[in-house]
């Protein structure tokens, strides 16, 4: 099984966008839309499988989910 | 779909270089086997290498003094060997002349046609490395660290391939004419390096400088994957 980025790139930086669009209610596909990104993308954030992400997006997300970037992202203790 | 034209372009080229190993091998150089089969395979091979095909080894010399005096009237055609001193321009014959081996033995043959081989088949490998190059770009991943190895691969084989070639023929064609029966009759020019095909050399260290630049690009490739 191949590791999370995390893992991988020495960080410790997780996504909680599967919680969020629970919460929101809203599906990947929808997100992906409002955000203009890909799904492909947008999973890999999801995945914790990213490396690095654009403020542009992070601010995107943000409108569309209507949280702070705190809420999407987080740094697990060690 | 341009890009695709170029790659299946150098896939063909690359074939028809391997082809030419072929031919080579087939021809009248190596098994002879083309000359037993029909007609049109002979013109076929002959139309892709003719030297390949039916050639014998032919070594540029100069020959001797006395040759020439024997062979040439000295009144109408111009001895580059005596040098000249005329006022004005003027027009002369100047001939070129070439000793051609006929009838080479087994080793002979084996010597000259495996360097012939060893050009075709490093074109062929030139060419089918180019083609991947041009079909990495195409699927839109270009800078890749594979990619500069086969840049600098390709470089490599300009810069030391292409001198090495032109003294490995240089080499066999001095051992040919010294084995050969007009060794005391003629001489083989003398190795100068400004025979040497410079524009491998130029080519191949451009290529090295892009395989440098591509390696740089790969490093940078590598810092964006994963950005989301």
């Amino acid at each position: 099984m191949t590791p999370p980025a995390e893992v991988e790139e020495g960080h410790r930086v997780v996504c909680h966008l599967d919680d969020l669009l629970v919460a929101r209610g809203m599906t990947l596909t929808e997100l992906a839309e409002q955000v203009g990104i890909t799904i492909v993308n947008l999973s890999v954030l999801k995945n914790d499988r990213a490396r690095s992400v654009r403020f542009s997006t992070l601010t995107a997300i943000c409108d569309a989910l209507d949280c702070e970037v705190g809420d999407v992202l987080s740094v697990r203790p060690r | 779909m341009a890009s695709r034209g170029v790659e299946w372009l150098l896939r063909v080229a690359a074939v028809l270089s391997v082809a030419t190993c072929l031919i080579w091998v087939l021809g009248s150089m190596g098994t002879g086997l083309i000359f037993k089969g029909p007609d049109s395979v002979r013109y076929a091979a002959q139309s892709l290498d003719g030297n390949a095909a039916g050639g014998s080894p032919a070594i540029p010399v100069q020959p001797e003094e006395r040759v020439w005096e024997d062979l040439v009237d000295e009144d109408t055609v111009f001895n580059s060997s005596q040098g000249y001193n005329v006022p004005g321009a003027f027009a002369e014959f100047s001939l070129s002349w070439r000793v051609v081996v006929y009838e080479p033995t087994l080793g002979q043959r084996v010597v000259y046609t495996g360097l012939q081989c060893l050009l075709s088949l490093s074109l062929a490998w030139v060419w089918w490395t180019l083609a991947r190059l041009v079909a990495s770009s195409r699927r839109g991943d270009p800078f890749t660290a594979e990619n500069a190895m086969r840049l600098q691969g390709l470089g490599l084989v300009l810069v030391v391939g292409g001198p090495a070639y032109a003294v490995g023929t240089w080499l066999i064609h001095r051992w040919l004419l010294a084995v050969s029966e007009l060794a005391d009759d003629a001489t083989l020019a003398p190795w100068s390096w400004r025979d040497a095909p410079w524009w491998s050399v130029a080519v191949g260290l451009c290529m090295l400088v892009l395989a440098g630049v591509w390696r740089r690009g790969a490093a940078m490739r590598d810092d964006l994957v994963g950005l989301v």
